[in-house]
């Protein structure tokens, strides 16, 4: 029987690094796992961190305070910024998974009509709203660094 | 892990997805974007002072919003990296202890996480 996770299998991470090959969405898919990896490791810390309020005003306090490192401030930054491109390239991928952004069924001739009318129609655009929130939360980081 | 299974899996990632873009958006926008969204709510413009955490932390509202945005978003975070494990790796041995190693991590960390917020919680309506 066919396992459609063979070649998967068989290139490894090697598929991630060669997925512009497919285009510009082969680099969103690279950056949606990477984000993707990203967030969850951040989310475990996250966890351990934020319990700390257990512990009383003065252990959160303290805590805080590291946060305020220009470092600390950038990683922060780069947390929003891989989560405002990991949902938003979510939404992409679920309104495609779910079949709204595919288009009509019809011979699958390249250049393929539905991908250039629907699905990079769609992925231009929240890419735009992507930028707008990666600006935004720049605005507030830089805020809080001054 | 049988065909049926995996589409139950998939489809609770799927809708584990949709409800964290609200539920996660909201909580990035309020902790990511205090210098925008404390021009439409002052309170929101501090969201790590120690009033601001208690205060949340008093909620029942905002303590179960915690520990479901927890579990959604353990579950859709291991989810991806299972599905990214088991490409790297062959065969049902593999697949189940990585299937293993997720469940623990992901149970773990939302116990610690959720006896946090539950604890937290119930100090501050003792205080």
């Amino acid at each position: 029987m066919h396992d459609s996770h063979a070649v998967e299998r068989r290139l490894g991470i090697v598929r991630w690094l060669t997925g512009h090959r497919h285009g510009i969405e082969g680099y969103l898919y690279l950056f949606h796992r990477i984000s993707g990896i990203a967030l969850l490791l951040f989310l475990s810390l996250h966890v351990l961190v934020t319990s700390s309020r257990l512990f009383g005003e003065e252990t959160w306090q303290r805590l805080m305070s590291l946060t305020h490192s220009p470092a600390l401030k950038f990683l922060e930054y780069l947390v929003f910024v891989a989560f405002a491109f990991h949902a938003t390239n979510g939404v992409r991928l679920i309104l495609i998974e779910l079949g709204f952004a595919v288009g009509k069924a019809e011979t699958p001739v390249y250049p393929y009509r539905g991908s250039l009318h629907k699905q990079r129609p769609l992925m231009i655009v929240l890419m735009i709203v992507t930028a707008v929130l990666i600006v935004m939360g720049g605005f507030d980081a830089l805020r809080f660094t001054r | 892990m049988t065909h049926d299974i995996k589409i139950k899996y998939w489809a609770l990632n799927i809708a584990s997805a949709l409800v964290l873009l609200v539920l996660l958006g909201a909580h990035m926008g309020l902790m990511h974007l205090p210098g925008v969204l404390g021009h439409i709510n002052p309170d929101w413009s501090e969201p790590l002072a120690w009033a601001q955490v208690s205060g949340r932390g008093s909620s029942i509202a905002a303590t179960g919003g915690y520990v479901l945005l927890l579990g959604l978003a353990l579950f859709h975070g291991l989810y991806g990296l299972h599905t990214m494990l088991t490409e790297f790796f062959d065969g049902e041995r593999a697949a189940r202890r990585i299937a293993v190693g997720c469940w623990i991590t992901g149970i773990a960390l939302f116990a610690i996480g959720a006896t946090a917020s539950v604890i937290f919680h119930m100090s501050l309506l003792q205080n």
